[in-house]
């Protein structure tokens, strides 16, 4: 077969077979294989096409596996150099591998750049979150302290708010005592009004009836006088007629000028003589039975008895006396009682101190009023009528008094 | 990079030649096809003192990892497809070599020559008769059309194979 193939290339240049199937190099240590139209290719790629196609991949002439026979050619391995063409091929893939490398090469650098590029960003980004963090994190501390801050005041406000609450409630309480007390002077001033009010109507009823007791008492007086010039005429026409009618006459005009008085005051005197109540025995008191039987007068419907008579006739004449001296009104001026010592008998002076009738102050040395235990029998008219000597006199009384002040002290 | 299979060998070593010895009128472009080795794009130029005189065409070839027992898929591509009996106006190209008549033997170079071939042996400017037809129906990988090589056709292939032939007596 080198006999066959050495013609085909030039004696100067080493031979280089190629298979046309890979392009590669047929090399000896590769199994060759040759079809019978001459043509080599490695095994591996002429199987691989044989496969498909029954051709040869150069001449397309028809290929079996009978005309396929391997080839064993012989190569001489000296080292003297390389020719031009393995040295090429060499070259070739050497410059392949490195244009690969290089590619590779690129590829990896951009990556780097762009990685670079990136880092750098995030390098710039870093430090922008840590600056800000950084602000943030001053800022969050401000935050704190001006929140602690604020809670402090909030505290303040709350204990001054509570302050406030009070304060508004005492007001309120305040106001509200305030409102009462005014209402309430409201009412005293409107309760004064009123009491004032009545007070004038009082007063200028008591005015009137004032006047009217005047006019009245003016009357009498004229009465009296009559009386007393009619006394004249008749002592004078007439001398023989006997003091007891012209006392009855006198005691008749008396009646006359009480009866003249007003009726309230008459009920008045009505009631203060049948009083009860033991700090007005009039009836006990001589004083007061003569006062009584001046207006009702006993002496002349029905006889006394020699005993009533001699309590009676001294007291009757000292009133006598006192009526035509004064009024017989005790609404009148008031005046002071006093004694006549002088007309009466010593047994009943002690007695005829006030006037009963005329007021209600007592004698302070007699304690009547302090101790009314010693009750005595009540003594109306009709029970004095009928057993007139039951009291033995007013002096009995006054010395059993003295003996029981004298037993309490 | 290092364990690259028989295909990518055999596909860099022909970029490496096209690319240092290209045929007249036909260029690659070396960074495309490096980039992504089953996809090649080539610029091809009319022949002068042919119908396609002064015409610039666009070849596309995808290649499989069977390259090269099986034929790579070529087309023309981009805004001027020429107007050939045997080019479809989608860029299909009736051509033997590069279905049923393939072989490994056969190159990117030998296919581009073949081409060059066809368009500078045309007569007339003129799209296939049923041109339309099989525009509408076809699909778009041109090797799954069953080709039937008509009587024009058959006389290009054997002038192509003869040509090839050439090619390769000469290599």
């Amino acid at each position: 077969m080198e006999l066959i193939l050495k013609p085909i290339v030039a004696p100067s240049e080493k031979m280089h077979m190629l298979c046309s199937i890979c392009n590669d190099l047929l090399n000896q240590t590769e199994s060759i294989y040759a079809i019978k139209c001459g043509h080599m290719f490695h095994h591996n790629c002429l199987a691989q096409w044989i496969a498909r196609s029954k051709s040869c991949p150069q001449c397309r002439n028809k290929v079996t596996e009978k005309c396929m026979f391997r080839l064993y050619p012989t190569i001489c391995n000296d080292n003297t150099g390389d020719d031009a063409a393995t040295l090429q091929s060499r070259l070739d893939n050497v410059q392949l591998q490195l244009h690969e490398q290089k590619s590779v090469c690129k590829e990896k650098e951009e990556k780097l750049n762009s990685l670079k590029s990136e880092l750098a960003t995030n390098k710039e980004m870093l430090s922008n979150c840590e600056q800000r963090l950084v602000q943030q994190e001053s800022a969050i501390a401000a935050l704190k302290e001006y929140n602690n801050c604020l809670k402090v005041e909030s505290k303040k406000v709350n204990a001054l708010r509570e302050e406030n609450q009070n304060l508004k409630k005492n007001i309120s309480t305040m106001h509200r005592a305030l409102c009462e007390s005014e209402a309430k002077k409201n009412e005293l001033r409107n309760r004064l009004d009123e009491v004032t009010k009545m007070l004038v109507e009082e007063s200028n009823k008591l005015a009137d009836a004032r006047q009217n007791l005047r006019s009245a008492e003016d009357e009498i007086q004229e009465y009296r006088l009559r009386v007393f010039q009619d006394q004249k005429r008749d002592a004078a026409q007439a001398f023989g007629i006997e003091t007891e009618n012209i006392d009855t006459k006198v005691l008749k005009i008396d009646q006359d000028a009480i009866n003249l008085d007003s009726p309230s005051v008459k009920t008045l005197v009505d009631e203060i003589e049948n009083s009860d109540s033991p700090y007005l025995r009039l009836k006990q008191s001589t004083l007061a039975l003569a006062a009584l039987q001046q207006r009702n007068p006993p002496a002349v419907t029905k006889p006394l008895k020699p005993s009533e008579f001699g309590i009676l006739k001294p007291a009757k004449s000292s009133i006598l006396k006192k009526t035509f001296s004064t009024n017989t009104s005790i609404f009148h001026k008031k005046m002071p009682a006093t004694l006549d010592f002088e007309n009466k008998d010593q047994e009943i002076n002690l007695d005829v101190t006030y006037d009963g009738l005329g007021g209600h102050s007592k004698p302070s040395f007699f304690p009547v009023t302090k101790s009314p235990k010693p009750r005595l029998p009540k003594l109306t008219a009709k029970h004095k009528l009928r057993r007139p000597t039951n009291t033995a006199g007013s002096r009995d009384i006054s010395k059993m008094f003295e003996k029981l002040s004298d037993g309490d002290s | 990079m290092a364990a690259m299979s028989p295909s990518e060998r055999r596909l860099q070593k022909e970029l490496m030649a096209l690319m240092k010895e290209p045929p007249a009128g036909v260029t690659v472009d070396g960074d495309q096809a490096s980039q992504n080795l089953t996809l090649w794009t080539i610029h091809m130029e009319g022949v002068p003192g042919t119908l396609y005189e002064g015409e610039k065409f666009v070849l596309q070839f995808k290649f499989t990892n069977k390259y090269p027992f099986d034929s790579p898929e070529v087309t023309f591509v981009g805004n001027n497809i020429p107007v050939h009996p045997h080019v479809y106006s989608n860029g299909h190209i009736c051509l033997s070599i590069l279905t049923d008549d393939w072989s490994p033997a056969l190159s990117v170079q030998s296919v581009c020559l073949s081409i060059v071939s066809m368009l500078s042996s045309c007569k007339e400017k003129k799209r296939p008769p049923d041109n339309s037809f099989y525009v509408k129906t076809c699909s778009k990988n041109p090797k799954k059309t069953k080709w039937w090589y008509h009587g024009m056709c058959s006389f290009i292939f054997f002038t192509i194979n003869n040509f090839s032939k050439s090619i390769t007596k000469r290599n």
